[in-house]
């Protein structure tokens, strides 16, 4: 059992299995495609025959903005300068680390509830297949896992929103709160920066802590085919007891892949300058090689934990369900 | 000893400072000098308390006699949340007082007049009055409010006649509501000594309760201040440091002296640091800037000295030149609420350890605080009931200097509990999205302006009084020209230093200078929240054609029937529209696919106006306000119109970018589950 050997095992087996990431993709697309297009028709609409937009080939005219985000309604309205670039990145990461994923605009909470809920269906599938890989696996037994662990995934989910709700209510905000207040004669910025952001690696180290011990718990399910969420997820924090240093280890490497990807992503997102057709197109598949490249690492984080979960229990990776036909 | 002879010294500084002019510099004007101060106050930074002794010495110079002098108590505002300014305060969507129950004993404020007493002088015995002193509350008859002191006199002061009037008092420093107030031990106070109202030329008294909005109108005069503070600890004030002396108890007092202001305004901390930089333009006199501030800003001392001088360079060079010698900046402690804000020869401007040059800020402040000096310093106003005569020419020169000084700025959002700037550099922000148009556009009918600016309500009343003001300043400046506006305000300026003018000196100034009668813009802008809206609402190109009858060789025949010709000529036409009910002249623009341009003026008047000609080509597209002279038009995107609209590709760029946010969206969701 070790973290390197999950890494390289668990990538092996993301790479063997593309057509999950195919799936996933496809989804993400399934719910934002459709947003897009209202987006587009909003924009087109209010755009109509002015020569406003000259401006907004080069770059987004904020004098045109300003009176866009007035007029229109709905998903639109979130449209902005924070979608641009490298900004649209760090305000989602703002978002998850305030806890304001779900307080968003209502069309996202649905979007993203959509997303989750397809997500939630499909992690068992996902998670069957990294956990037999020598398997034969076609797109019925995907499907057929994934319908067959759905309630106990969904479960587990409702049970890890409790605890985020938890970490935000009774930690991150009370937290920041106190900093407030114990800073609130504090004259130098540095200072109050410093504490602050000690509250958020605190929050981040939290929420990781969480997502972690919900991801063995959703392995347990599925390897050990366990029924209970809480049995689940008391199997899960009672694997990472039991070896904290691969379990930390191995979050910690991927958790840094995925930086990494998205510091890489945000040094060359496109802005607001690309001003004809290829150049816009080029945005587009930029930026849809850096969402494949997020679902590759979410991927990731399942198999190579799913490795690393079968190594500790001495099943090594071609070890078939019972019920499995050799 | 030592103390004393460096008092002596600075006063014979002070002396030369203004008395003789220095070579190549103009003489100062002086003001009228009615209302003089000497102050003696002492701060007890851990009790939060000031100490303080006036004399304040008042020339009458109207035509009427009066037997009261009013006082403003300014922070009496902070004493209970039943005041006038935290009941005004409350209507803002995100109170300036923060949330009121999280405050504690130490956060509260008040100011206690504990003696009011005439000094004999000329005509006046002494006279102890601090019995009869009372509250006043003239503008809401507020019975809670105590921010006004109302002191009847045994003897009316007549015209020209001088009162000596002696005030001892007592406040505790507020938690900062509105740039008054501490945090840790930094001291930031303004507003802080009873101060005299102004007794108008038509013999009553203009002394208004603080407001949430607004503050400011006095009397200019001379101030001579002491101020005791610990030792060690830095002093900034309005006027010129005319020594230390250090007192045994470990306090030391600092004095200042300054003539013709209309208030003053001090700080101190232990842990200011100081820097300086002497301004020098030919044609302008030379400026000592006195800068402190905070040890964790030190690598932005460059970039506040030059926005100060990119202030100073061009508010002289534009409307005059700035007379004092000498001005104080300070970059106040963190969150100390007491940034961006105006006293004479002293402001204060506001920064973040971690601003990206280009993005706005500390520069934009600081260009607007040390702007202040020429409008609200210099000329100065009745900032109660026409806060736009400063605040609205301030924010239009504001932006204009930036503009000319830095060019345009970017678009910086700051994330993380705003300690965190991201920037996009391709982003620019206009000098009308400076101006604040879109913050105009979402009040432009929540206010008439002409209303006392007391009397707006406090969440609008800055998109009145600096936005629309500033906004419709750009349009004169579009439609007169810039030097004719230049000369406008620099008319204004140098006509009003040191006085108070109102609205109409302005607007007479302004048409005098114009050499056009404006009251019809102004009547639009000032007189009435008429909102302005213009539109292209059709465009059509057709080739032309008649159906019916036509003479030809005499008789009368029936048109042949032409459909499906396609060449020219074309009859061209455009309808225009006035959406709203604000008028103003604009140009219409029409342009064809051969080239051709043809400029027409409209008066603006009627609801719509059809335009038709007939041309070699068809219309390539219509705008009406071209240049966009009238900023203040609501919706300018409507402006224009194409005969052959195109907006797919700017709408599937940026729905592009906005689809990949959401995804990015969706797998930060995932990333937890
Ligand atoms: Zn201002």
């Amino acid at each position: 059992m070790s973290v390197l050997r999950s890494l390289w095992f668990g990538l092996g087996r993301v790479l063997k299995a593309p057509a999950l990431l195919g799936w996933i993709y496809l989804a993400s697309l399934a719910v934002s495609l459709p947003l897009a297009t209202v987006v587009r028709g909003k924009i087109a609409t209010h755009v109509g025959g002015s020569l406003v937009e000259q401006n907004l080939r080069t770059s987004l005219d904020l004098d045109w903005y300003g009176e866009f985000v007035e007029e229109v309604s709905g998903v639109a309205a979130t449209f902005g300068p924070e979608v641009i670039g490298h900004m649209a990145l760090v305000a989602n990461l703002e978002r998850l680390l305030d806890g304001e994923l779900f307080a968003a605009h209502r069309t996202l909470l649905s979007a993203g509830g959509l997303f989750l809920i397809f997500w939630t269906f499909l992690v068992g599938g996902i998670l069957d297949r990294f956990a037999h890989p020598r398997e034969p696996h076609s797109r019925a037994r995907l499907f057929g896992h994934s319908g067959e662990l759905f309630w106990r995934m969904f479960r587990l989910l409702i049970l890890s929103v409790l605890f985020y709700l938890a970490i935000f209510r009774f930690v991150a905000n009370p937290l920041h709160d106190f900093v407030e207040q114990a800073t609130r004669d504090v004259t130098t910025e540095r200072t109050v920066l410093f504490w602050t952001a000690l509250v958020y690696l605190f929050t981040g180290v939290l929420l990781a802590a969480v997502s972690m011990a919900f991801d063995y718990a959703r392995i347990a399910v599925v390897v050990e085919r366990r029924r209970s969420a809480v049995l689940a997820l008391l199997r899960g924090l009672g694997f990472i007891a039991r070896h904290p240093g691969p379990t930390c280890g191995l979050y910690l490497l991927l958790l840094i892949v995925a930086a990494a990807v998205m510091l890489f992503y945000g040094a060359i997102a496109p802005s607001s300058s690309p001003s004809n057709w290829a150049a816009v197109l080029g945005a587009l598949a930029i930026g849809q090689a850096y969402v494949l490249a997020r679902i590759l690492v979410k991927l990731w984080f399942l198999a190579s934990q799913t490795v690393l979960f079968q190594d500790a229990q001495g099943q090594p990776d071609h070890t078939p369900t019972p019920s499995a036909p050799r | 000893m030592v103390a004393r002879c460096v008092v002596h010294l600075a006063r014979g500084i002070l002396w030369l400072t203004f008395v003789l002019p220095a070579a190549g510099q103009q003489a100062v004007e002086v003001s009228k000098r009615n209302a003089n101060y000497t102050i003696q106050v002492r701060l007890d930074p851990e009790a939060k308390m000031l100490e303080g002794r006036e004399v304040l010495e008042w020339r009458n110079t109207t035509r009427f006699s009066t037997s009261e002098l009013w006082f403003h108590l300014y922070w009496n505002a902070w004493r209970n949340s039943r005041s006038t300014w935290l009941r005004e305060d409350a209507l803002r969507a995100e109170p300036r007082g923060g949330q009121l129950k999280q405050r504690r004993a130490e956060d509260w404020a008040y100011v206690q007049v504990e003696a009011v007493r005439v000094l004999p002088s000329g005509p006046f015995g002494a006279a102890e009055l601090t019995q009869q002193a009372r509250y006043a509350s003239p503008d809401d008859a507020n019975p809670e409010d105590r921010t006004v002191l109302v002191v009847p006199l045994p003897r009316p002061v007549g015209p020209e006649e001088t009162i000596r009037v002696e005030l001892i008092w007592k406040s505790k420093i507020p938690r900062t509501f509105a740039r008054t107030g501490f945090r840790g031990r930094y001291f930031f106070l303004a507003h802080w000594f009873p101060k005299l109202g102004v007794f108008e030329p038509d013999g009553t008294w203009n002394n208004h309760q603080f407001h949430a909005a607004t503050e400011f109108y006095a009397d200019y005069g001379m101030y001579d201040v002491q101020i005791t503070v610990p030792q060690g600890w830095r002093v900034g004030a309005t006027g010129v440091a005319l020594g230390v002396t250090d007192h045994p108890d470990g306090t030391s007092t600092h004095r200042y002296q300054q003539a013709d202001v209309h208030d003053f305004a001090w700080t101190t901390s232990p842990d200011f640091r100081e820097a300086r930089r002497r301004f020098e333009r030919s044609g302008l006199p030379a400026v000592d800037i006195r800068l402190l501030y905070q040890p964790e800003h030190a690598g932005q001392l460059e970039r506040h000295f030059r926005a100060v001088e990119a202030a100073l360079e061009h508010y002289g060079l534009w409307f005059g030149p700035y007379p004092y010698g000498h001005v104080t900046v300070i970059d106040p402690a963190y969150d100390s609420g007491s940034g961006g804000m105006e006293y004479p020869t002293l402001f204060t401007c506001g920064t973040r350890y971690w601003a990206p040059f280009g993005g706005g800020q500390p520069e934009g402040v600081t260009i607007h605080e040390a702007g202040h000096q020429f409008w609200y310093g210099l000329v100065g106003n009745n900032e109660f009931e026409h806060a736009w005569l400063d605040e609205g020419l301030n924010t239009f020169s504001e932006e204009r200097v930036a503009e000319v000084a830095y060019g345009q700025w970017f678009f910086v959002r700051r994330f993380f509990r705003e300690f965190v700037p991201v920037w996009l550099r391709d982003v620019r922000r206009s000098r009308l999205h400076g101006m604040g148009l879109d913050r105009y556009r979402a009040a432009a009918r929540r206010e008439v302006p002409a209303t006392p600016t007391y009397r707006y309500h406090p969440e609008t009343a800055s998109a009145i009084t600096y936005s629309k003001t500033a906004l419709w300043l750009t349009t004169l400046e579009r439609m007169l020209g810039w030097e004719t506006l230049q000369r406008i305000l620099a008319t204004f300026f140098q006509r009003y230093r040191f006085q108070h003018p109102k609205p109409e000196d302005f607007f007479r100034t302004a048409s005098e200078v114009a050499g056009q009668d404006l009251t019809w813009f102004f009547d639009q802008v000032f007189y009435r929240a008429a909102v302005f809206d213009y539109a292209v609402e059709s465009v059509e190109s057709e080739p032309v054609r008649t159906l019916g009858y036509v003479e030809r060789n005499g008789n009368r025949i029936l048109a042949e029937t032409e459909s499906g010709r396609e060449e020219g000529p074309y009859e061209t036409r455009v309808v225009v529209r006035r959406l709203q009910d604000g008028i103003l002249p604009v140009e219409v623009l029409f342009v064809f696919e051969d080239g051709e341009r043809i400029r027409e003026t409209w008066d603006g008047r009627a609801l719509w106006k059809l335009y038709t000609f007939t041309r070699p080509a068809r219309l390539e597209y219509a705008v009406v306000d071209p240049e966009r002279k009238l900023v203040l038009d609501v919706r300018y995107t409507n402006n224009s119109r194409r005969l052959q609209p195109r907006p797919q590709f700017v709408a599937t760029k940026w729905a592009a970018q906005w689809m990949v946010w959401l995804q990015d969206f969706l797998h930060t969701l995932i990333s937890l589950f």
